[in-house]
């Protein structure tokens, strides 16, 4: 029954040319926005590559100068992007592209593309392949069964199949397979086209975990659409007039894919929000010259590291010690520094899980959310990706800050500050490698949101079960 | 005529479901209008702050070296007030745009304008400006009252209209009303016109009170401009209630009146926005940033190599501004290797931010042009310029800004240069930042064209309801 009533669905959608047309529009949609996407993504990565190697040319290149005017001339590193970001950009237009990695301070991402570029900030975020099908797909799906079972009551064809004996539950179950399977022909063309094109764009050592990735994602947005089909359906097996019925489903649409994400992104901005860069450097500044924990600020941690180091050699001034003081002093400055943002960057993070989490509560109402935020973790263009990327980067800003201090250590004499370094000292410093990190990694951090969208699936389901009992004719 | 729209205006606020929907606009709107508020009032708290900060930094300044110059202190080895290496150089003295007429309207998800910067003698090419926010809270824009007036209101609008004559049709009583000596086309344009009055009266209201809030002290300036967006809001959802009279003329039913709406919705708020600006964005690509730091680092790399030759050829050119106090090493680099060498950095440079500054500008023309195929695309880019989000008032900005670097450099340049000692005369003459606003006649050109983008289609539509609405059958 159930089979014959899904079957009977499904040749109702290919009949219907206003569904066929809506699905080619999506599909046409999806297909401009995926090569525009390809466009995109090669254009970046070339001018990234590019980027990355010209910025190393210019540390080797830069001269010869005092090692800690190196540290700050610093190095300029560039996020590398996975292949599905050409079907998912996720926060490309609004992070930023570039960290410069500089002596003392950590980087922070600067060259947002959206300040240059009025073209990415003036729609409603309808760019990218996956957008279209989370946006379009589930106004689409909300349409479908909006309208599915109220017309059949509206021509009386309800009534006659309620009273041949059918099960209400068979026969909804049967339309929601049937429209499934008719919705499922996008998503699996678009899961297809977006799977083969990242794999092909994709390093060989990525080609698998890119699969993998693009295979939850595809799954994550099924979820979705699967669940606001049953929403739509529900909705019609409750309403009592296909006007109706298409308010409550574009009701449903408006709040959860226009309203919400802007409500979710102010709500996180207002309730927990994030200091400015000057708030921040301030209370680093104030932490780094005052201390913390009953230890004293710089200067008194500066004074004591004379007296030690004047004791360490039996010398009464530090132009006497045999090795670069300065070079020692940077040291402990950065060492200090390190600790004081440590603390800093804690506190920032705690800011920004806060704000996951405001979003994450928000998700629950607006599974649009939860599916945005797990695609753009499998496309590796969320905020956790972005995160792990300065992190690496700040390991390594650390560590080429000491290899500066080392060389002034060893370069100078007493309490002595200049000399130069040159091109053989730059060339020591070895190039930053970032590995992106694995599927698991990424699942993990989205897991909160997978499980969102899960609840969704099934909450919408009984919805519909329920929905099915009340079905009247 | 006016019995019938007073007729049409006691049906509407007499159904519950118009005026829940009108309560919810305005929640909404007063929410967009509440963070318009709170974000403008946090910018000009951190811009007032600024300021007094640097009247009062510069005035700790002038009265330690009174105190100095009296032999009431001894002088420390740093925060000297006297020595231009340590009390001027790096001084970053704030400066602020003029505001915008209505940025309450809207908080943009991309401010092209800085709305503070901090100028000093050393260049303002290497500033990034960057953030710590979560992009995450960007990727969907602010909830501000431009996303209400732009994207919900012509929502509202489509849900409000849609029925106006295909319910009538559907329940079959479109005969009926026919009947009664009006015409369909009079009835149904008289039921928009109730739902035109309405939205504006909630989003307009909303817009105006935040407007009220937020330049009560300007009233003169804002008031004219938000007469202007009144004007374009207006245009706006004249089209989008145009637009479902046209459907209406034709549609059999209510569902298949409200599909089409929603589609028109889609295509010229969500695709056409989107198709315009891959199109431009291939037309008049935006200026490439990675490309601008390579520059900057080139030039600044370059420099470093010729740091003794560009030392030199600076003093060669300046006699008079050879040091004549002889600081320690780490002291004299700051003078006679960093300022000419940044001197030579902005020559350099300064061409190259312009041409970025101008790729911003022409991405923003086409699309003020391209808008005339999208409203709502139009609404927006008019907003935000009203808002203060224009590139072109960027670039009136850092023009002013410039200028006033070049007199603060200029005030200063002798004494650092020479590492000459400052007088309180230095300080009491030092030059202050006069802000300049743009040109009005290039302004109101542009905000000319997005009306008459907004107008165009407004004309047609009507054009179209016309047409539809006389020809409407009752069946």
């Amino acid at each position: 029954m159930i089979g014959a009533v899904a079957r009977r669905e499904l040749l109702l959608q290919f009949r219907d040319g206003r569904l066929v047309l809506a699905g080619g529009v999506l599909l046409a949609a999806m297909a401009a926005a995926a090569l525009a996407g390809w466009t995109q993504f090669d254009r970046a990565e070339r001018e990234r590559a590019h980027f990355v190697a010209a910025a190393r040319s210019q540390w080797l290149n830069q001269g010869e100068r005092h090692p800690h005017r190196a540290a700050h001339f610093g190095a300029y590193v560039a996020k590398p992007e996975l292949s599905l970001a050409l079907f998912e950009p996720g926060l490309r237009p609004f992070a930023g592209q570039t960290l410069w990695l500089e002596a003392h301070d950590r980087p922070v991402f600067a060259n947002i593309p959206s300040e240059d570029d009025l073209t990415l900030s003036t729609g409603l975020g309808v760019a990218s392949g996956s957008a279209i099908l989370q946006i379009l797909g589930g106004l689409l799906a909300l349409a479908m069964g909006a309208l599915s079972i109220v017309r059949e009551r509206e021509t009386g064809v309800l009534r006659q199949v309620l009273a041949q004996g059918v099960s209400p539950r068979a026969w909804v179950t049967g339309k929601f397979i049937g429209l499934a399977a008719a919705l499922a022909m996008p998503v699996i063309a678009s899961g297809l086209l977006a799977t083969a094109g990242a794999a092909i764009a994709s390093a060989p050592a990525q080609r698998f975990d890119v699969v993998l990735r693009a295979a939850v994602l595809i799954a994550a947005d099924a979820l979705l659409l699967g669940a606001l089909l049953a929403v739509g359906l529900a909705i019609s097996a409750l309403a009592r007039s296909s006007r109706a019925a298409l308010m409550a489903a574009l009701a449903v649409w408006v709040g959860g894919f226009v309203l919400a994400p802007r409500a979710a992104a102010t709500m996180s901005e207002q309730l927990a929000p994030t200091p400015t860069m000057e708030a921040y450097r301030k209370a680093s500044s104030a932490e780094f010259s005052e201390g913390f924990d009953a230890r004293g600020g710089y200067d008194a941690q500066l004074k004591a590291l004379e007296a030690s180091t004047l004791r360490q050699f039996g010398v009464q001034r530090l132009e006497d010690v045999r090795t670069g003081f300065s070079g020692l002093r940077m040291k402990h400055m950065d060492a200090w520094s390190t600790e004081v943002d440590d603390r800093q960057y804690a506190r920032l993070v705690q800011v920004y899980e806060r704000q996951s989490a405001i979003r994450l509560a928000l998700a629950s109402a607006a599974p649009f959310i939860a599916a945005r935020s797990v695609s753009q973790g499998m496309a590796g263009m969320d905020w956790a990706h972005y995160r792990d990327f300065l992190e690496k980067a700040e390991a390594y800003r650390r560590a080429f800050g000491r290899q500066m201090n080392t060389l002034l250590q060893n370069g100078v004499r007493g309490d002595r500050w200049e000399m130069d370094g040159d091109r053989d000292d730059w060339a020591k410093v070895a190039a930053f490698q970032y590995r992106m990190p694995g599927v698991g990694w990424a699942i993990t951090r989205q897991a909160p949101f997978l499980l969102v969208l899960a609840a969704w699936a099934l909450a919408a389901a009984a919805l519909l079960a329920l929905a099915a009992t009340r079905l009247k004719p | 005529m006016i019995g019938l729209w007073r007729q049409e205006w006691h049906l509407f606020v007499k159904a519950r479901a118009n005026v829940g929907l009108l309560a919810v606009l305005l929640v909404l709107s007063a929410l967009g209008a509440w963070n318009g508020i709170e974000r403008l009032a946090a910018e000009r708290s951190a811009a007032v702050a600024a300021l007094a900060d640097d009247v009062s930094s510069f005035a700790a300044k002038r009265e330690k070296l009174v105190q100095l110059e009296a032999g009431k202190i001894v002088e420390g080895r740093f925060g000297s007030p006297r020595k231009p290496q340590q009390a001027v150089l790096s001084a970053g003295r704030p400066v602020t745009p003029p505001p915008a007429e209505l940025g309450v309207l809207s908080s943009a998800e991309a401010r092209p304008t800085p709305e503070l910067l901090r100028i000093s003698i050393l260049t303002r090419h290497k500033d990034q400006q960057p953030t710590l926010d979560d992009p995450s809270n960007r990727l969907d824009g602010p909830f501000d009252l431009a996303f209400v007036a732009t994207w919900l209101g012509p929502l509202f609008a489509l849900i409000l209209g849609y029925d106006v004559l295909a319910r009538d049709r559907e329940q079959g009583v479109a005969a009926l009303l026919a009947s009664q000596g009006r015409s369909l086309a009079a009835i149904a344009f008289a039921r928009l016109g109730v739902r035109f009055a309405a939205l504006m009266i909630v989003i307009g209201g909303v817009a105006f009170g935040a407007a009220i809030v937020t330049e009560s002290g300007r009233l003169a300036v804002a008031l004219p401009a938000f007469a202007v967006w009144l004007l374009a809001l207006g245009l706006s959802l004249g089209f989008w209630l145009a637009l479902t009279a046209v459907i209406n003329g034709r549609a059999k039913n209510a569902a298949a009146a409200s599909l089409a709406v929603l589609g028109v919705w889609i295509g010229l708020s969500m695709f056409m926005p989107a198709l315009i600006g891959s199109v431009v964005n291939t037309l008049a690509p935006p200026p490439d940033r990675l490309q601008g730091v390579l520059k900057l680092r080139s030039v600044e790399s370059d420099l470093n190599r010729r740091r003794r030759e560009v030392t030199a050829a600076y003093y060669s050119a300046y006699p008079a501004n050879r040091p004549i106090v002889q600081g320690d090493e780490y002291e004299h680099y700051f003078v006679t290797e960093l300022y000419p060498r940044t001197l030579a950095f902005d020559r350099a440079v300064t061409p190259f931010a312009a041409q970025m500054d101008a790729a911003r500008v022409r991405q923003a023309e086409l699309m003020r042009a391209a808008s005339f195929l999208s409203p709502s695309l139009a609404f927006k880019l008019l907003t935000e310029d009203l808002a203060g989000a224009a590139p072109e008032r960027r670039v009136a900005f850092l023009t002013s800004v410039d200028d006033y670097q070049a007199r603060w450099r200029g005030h200063f340049d002798h004494k650092l240069a020479s590492m000459t000692w400052l007088t309180v005369a230095d300080y009491d003459h030092k030059p202050e930042f006069k802000r300049a606003a743009e040109r009005a006649a290039a302004r109101w050109a542009r905000i000319s064209l997005l009306m008459a983008a907004l107008c165009a289609p407004l004309l047609i539509a009507l054009a179209g309801a016309w047409r539809a609405l006389s020809r409407a059958a009752p069946t």
